[in-house]
């Protein structure tokens, strides 16, 4: 019994049924088209799945602690530009470049939690981060378009592509970094006080303060983390693209927070697992990929993630509305 | 009877109000202390600084004899005081291990030791009479259960003050009657002193040894409960009246 309880504690049945889904459409789309199963397709996806995994496992330490980052475009953009300005503009060395830009995201993680710790309570936690995060989005982007002038910034070394193109044997790099992070997430959230504080916080902080769980010190480490996995993205799409450009971050703000909630991570906090992200990130793409795959004109693409996102809502809606009523019962 | 919790000439203001002016009182070990009174009367207000919520203005607190200040929940905690809300004392989404243990978690070679806790938090529960799996989640509780819950936590973390802050506000009369019990439990198995704070005399003349009235803020009786009676602790409630007359000379014993 226990050992189940412990297996379940890694798995929900929601997820289990959530990955049933998405290998039964990615199978309904082999037979449409039988490329979907070959080794370059398999390539793709494990590259852009997991930096979209990636995104969406920074995105998971803000939603759980109870907030939300609709900032991380802005970090992305400001970090793939940065690391080009450093290098290209003003010859710092790569890992110099791309230490202070990870410290540059931490930084910003920090200053988001810290604003809203300031002026919550008396107001809900949700209100200064969205504010705050909405304004860095602008800023962070704004401060890129003036540093380049809207113009993309080429001539990296070639080693620099390793960052985000690399291979471990036939494994991509990006899968690697997905596979370290998802085992540091696995340790922080299942092993340590501090995942236990993580829900916590985002289920209700009020109560959880009472208990003794440092709720502004709990989300300062969130935030700093989730923003500094978003910096590090930043510099893989810089890298895997071999840019720095405006145009990299922005556009992945609606499909994260979709991937998001694919992957069963509550917007009201406290809710989601590292697999559950995984999951979510992986489907994001898998749509996108599926669009490409099938020949669908790509105008169909938000269309398809809005459905998706909608099934999969609606299915957990239902089954929270099930498991409400039967404790009633 | 060893002295546990102290307060001298306790006082807080809130900008003009003055929300406790002057209270002192003594509790001992396995003493259950009815705290009572009307809205506004410094209830809330008393149990916030007990428990390292708010400073007082003014005034000393000796715990074992020895002046200490809580400086925040997680101060008092560590130091002893123990406290049971209304309402809102557990987490739902979580196991009843997990509320048990939230903020004083148990580590063995660095990583949680679910298995210990578990144990823990379902002995500790049997203790005082209730028999539950530590996985269970919190919202598949009865309101009495989480009640449950959250007392046989603090007879487990307890060592000096258990505060009650209108446990059986909301519970069915057969859960009163089961808190009520379970509260007896832990005065007679811990050395803690009990601060019952209650609208209701039903409730705590049952259980209590000594009853203290406050009215807007000032203690208006301390009496040990055989020399009261309901008529009188509902006039000092409702009416502001000479409170030298109602404060019981008697020595616990």
């Amino acid at each position: 019994m226990t050992k189940l309880n412990s297996f379940k504690k890694f798995l929900s049945i929601s997820e289990v049924n959530r990955t049933i889904i998405i290998i039964i459409l990615s199978f309904v789309i082999y037979i449409l088209n039988p490329f979907f199963y070959t080794g370059a397709n398999f390539k793709l996806l494990a590259t852009w799945g997991s930096v979209y995994a990636l995104m969406v496992l920074g995105q998971m330490l803000y939603l759980v602690t109870g907030g939300i980052d609709l900032s991380f475009g802005g970090v992305i953009c400001i970090s793939n530009v940065f690391v080009a300005m450093f290098v290209i503009w003003y010859g710092l060395p790569i890992w110099l470049a791309v230490l202070i830009v990870l410290i540059v995201g931490a930084a910003i993680g920090f200053s988001i939690a810290l604003f809203s710790n300031a002026f919550s309570p008396p107001l809900k936690f949700l209100l200064p981060v969205f504010i705050y995060t909405i304004m860095l989005s602008f800023v962070l982007t704004g401060i890129a378009r003036i540093i380049t002038g809207a113009f993309p910034i080429y001539g990296f070394p070639d080693y620099y592509g390793f960052i985000g193109k690399g291979k471990l044997g036939p494994v991509p790099i990006t899968f690697v970094y997905l596979i370290i992070i998802t085992v540091i997430f696995v340790f922080i959230f299942y092993f340590r006080s501090l995942g236990w504080h993580f829900f916590a916080t985002g289920l209700n902080d009020e109560v959880a303060r009472k208990m003794g769980v440092n709720v502004k010190r709990t989300r300062l480490i969130a935030f700093t983390l989730g923003s500094l996995i978003q910096a590090f993205v930043g510099i893989i799409i810089g890298s895997y693209l071999s840019v720095g450009s405006v145009l990299i971050g922005p556009s992945y703000l609606l499909p994260v927070l979709a991937g998001a909630f694919i992957g069963g991570i509550s917007l009201a906090g406290g809710e989601g697992s590292p697999y559950g992200a995984i999951l979510g990130g992986f489907a994001v793409y898998l749509i996108e990929n599926i669009i490409v795959v099938l020949a669908i004109s790509a105008f169909w693409k938000e269309v398809a993630t809005g459905l998706f996102l909608f099934l999969f809502v609606l299915f957990d809606f239902y089954q929270k509305r099930r498991r409400v009523f039967s404790i009633k019962a | 009877m060893k002295e546990i919790i102290r307060v001298e000439n306790l006082t807080k203001r809130y900008e003009n109000v003055v929300a406790l002016n002057n209270v002192s009182f003594t509790t001992h070990k396995k003493e259950i202390i009815g705290l009572v009174g009307d809205n506004g009367a410094g209830k809330s207000t008393l149990l916030n600084i007990l428990v390292g919520l708010y400073t007082p203005d003014e005034g000393k607190i000796y715990l074992n004899g020895k002046e200490t200040k809580f400086f925040s929940p997680a101060d008092a905690r560590k130091k002893g005081i123990e406290i049971v809300y209304q309402f809102e004392n557990l987490i739902e989404g979580m196991t009843i291990h997990k509320n048990f243990f939230m903020g004083r978690e148990v580590i063995k070679r660095g990583v949680l030791d679910n298995k210990l806790m578990r144990k823990k938090s379902e002995e500790a529960l049997e203790k005082i009479g209730i028999s539950k799996s530590s996985d269970q989640l919190i919202e598949e509780l009865s309101g009495g259960q989480r009640q449950a819950v959250a007392l046989g936590r603090a007879f487990h973390f307890g060592k000096n003050v258990l505060l009650l802050d209108e446990p059986t506000t909301g519970l069915s009369l057969k859960e009163v009657d089961k808190t009520l019990k379970r509260i007896k439990l832990i005065r007679n198995k811990a050395a803690m002193s009990i601060i019952f704070v209650t609208h209701n005399l039903r409730h705590i003349l049952p259980i209590a040894d000594r009853i203290i009235v406050l009215y807007h803020g000032e203690k208006v009786l301390d009496k040990r409960v055989e020399h009261t009676s309901v008529e009188e602790l509902t006039k000092m409630i409702t009416t502001r009246i000479k409170k030298e007359d109602h404060v019981d000379k008697t020595k616990f014993i």
